[in-house]
């Protein structure tokens, strides 16, 4: 099954490279949908089918906790995957988002081996079905 | 300025830029800043504050023109060749995600630190004035490129 991810960041380069990053993995990706706010992300995640979201904190407009706390509160956007991308240095604060129910959290800057893990610990994966 | 948090500083360094861009920074003798004329051409700074401690400081990155097209190149595997507002974006998440693992070392001494959102500054002839402290500066070397970073703490 190929996924289609949603990347949130508002710096152009870190998305870039996340998606570099992504090709590295070998995970295999249908569609990849940018969105530079949290807000650009819900409106992204209401008119898309969407299985799993990298989210920055620190964004203009919208950060990656208010976006988080919209998508909790909805329906259908609670069950999609979310996994923190961020250089946040507190454990509380992180600690917090992960009882708040993300899936996970990386830190800024990651190697290929590290966003694999957080993929496939997020969506389930096994690594006998690979 | 206690030379365990340089050390910080240098690895924090290394790492990040050898993890985003696979470039392996040497870094060279440090060395107290006597001007305060920019040492490169495209810097990013950031405001460091301990939470609860009074240590406070600032943390400046300046990359030489050659440094940062090899970094932003590497990282996203194409080249580059002015510094335009990308590469801005790019020094500035550098700068950042450098702070981020500096301050996640320092926090392993039970010190929490806050930092403020980056700067960028281009022009190499631009004045960086820090806190009225003494400054320390650490050169780097990327083959035959330079980059330069700046620390100031006070105790």
């Amino acid at each position: 099954m190929a996924y289609n991810i949603l990347i949130v960041d508002d710096s152009s380069i870190i998305r870039a490279v996340v998606i570099k990053t992504l090709e590295l993995t070998g995970v295999p990706v249908n569609k990849i949908f940018q969105a530079e706010n949290g807000k650009v992300g819900l409106e992204v995640l209401h008119n898309n089918w969407i299985d799993l979201a990298f989210v920055d904190i620190n964004m203009p407009v919208m950060g990656g906790v208010a976006m988080i706390e919209e998508m909790f509160k909805d329906d259908l956007l609670h069950t999609v995957p979310v996994v923190v991308v961020s250089t946040e240095g507190s454990k509380t604060r992180i600690n917090e988002l992960i009882e708040k129910g993300i899936k996970g959290y990386l830190r800024k800057p990651f190697q290929p081996e590290a966003l694999r893990d957080i993929i496939d610990q997020s969506l389930g994966v096994q690594k006998d079905e690979e | 300025m206690n030379v365990k948090l340089a050390n910080h500083f240098i690895t924090a360094t290394v790492n990040v830029l050898s993890t985003m861009a696979f470039v392996k920074p040497v870094a060279g003798t440090p060395y107290i800043k006597t001007s305060n004329k920019s040492l490169a051409e495209v810097s990013g700074t950031l405001g460091i504050t301990g939470i609860g401690i009074k240590t406070k400081g600032c943390m400046t990155i300046a990359f030489t023109k050659g440094s940062i097209l090899k970094i932003i190149s590497n990282m996203l595997g194409e080249s580059h060749e002015t510094i335009n507002a990308e590469v801005c974006d790019a020094v500035g998440e550098i700068t950042n995600m450098i702070s981020g693992q500096a301050r996640k070392k320092l926090s392993e001494n039970g010190q929490s630190f806050e930092a403020s959102i980056p700067t960028i500054i281009v022009g190499k002839d631009q004045e960086i004035h820090h806190l009225k402290l003494p400054s320390v500066i650490i050169p780097f070397k990327i083959d035959n490129e330079h980059f330069f970073v700046d620390i100031c703490f006070s105790d």
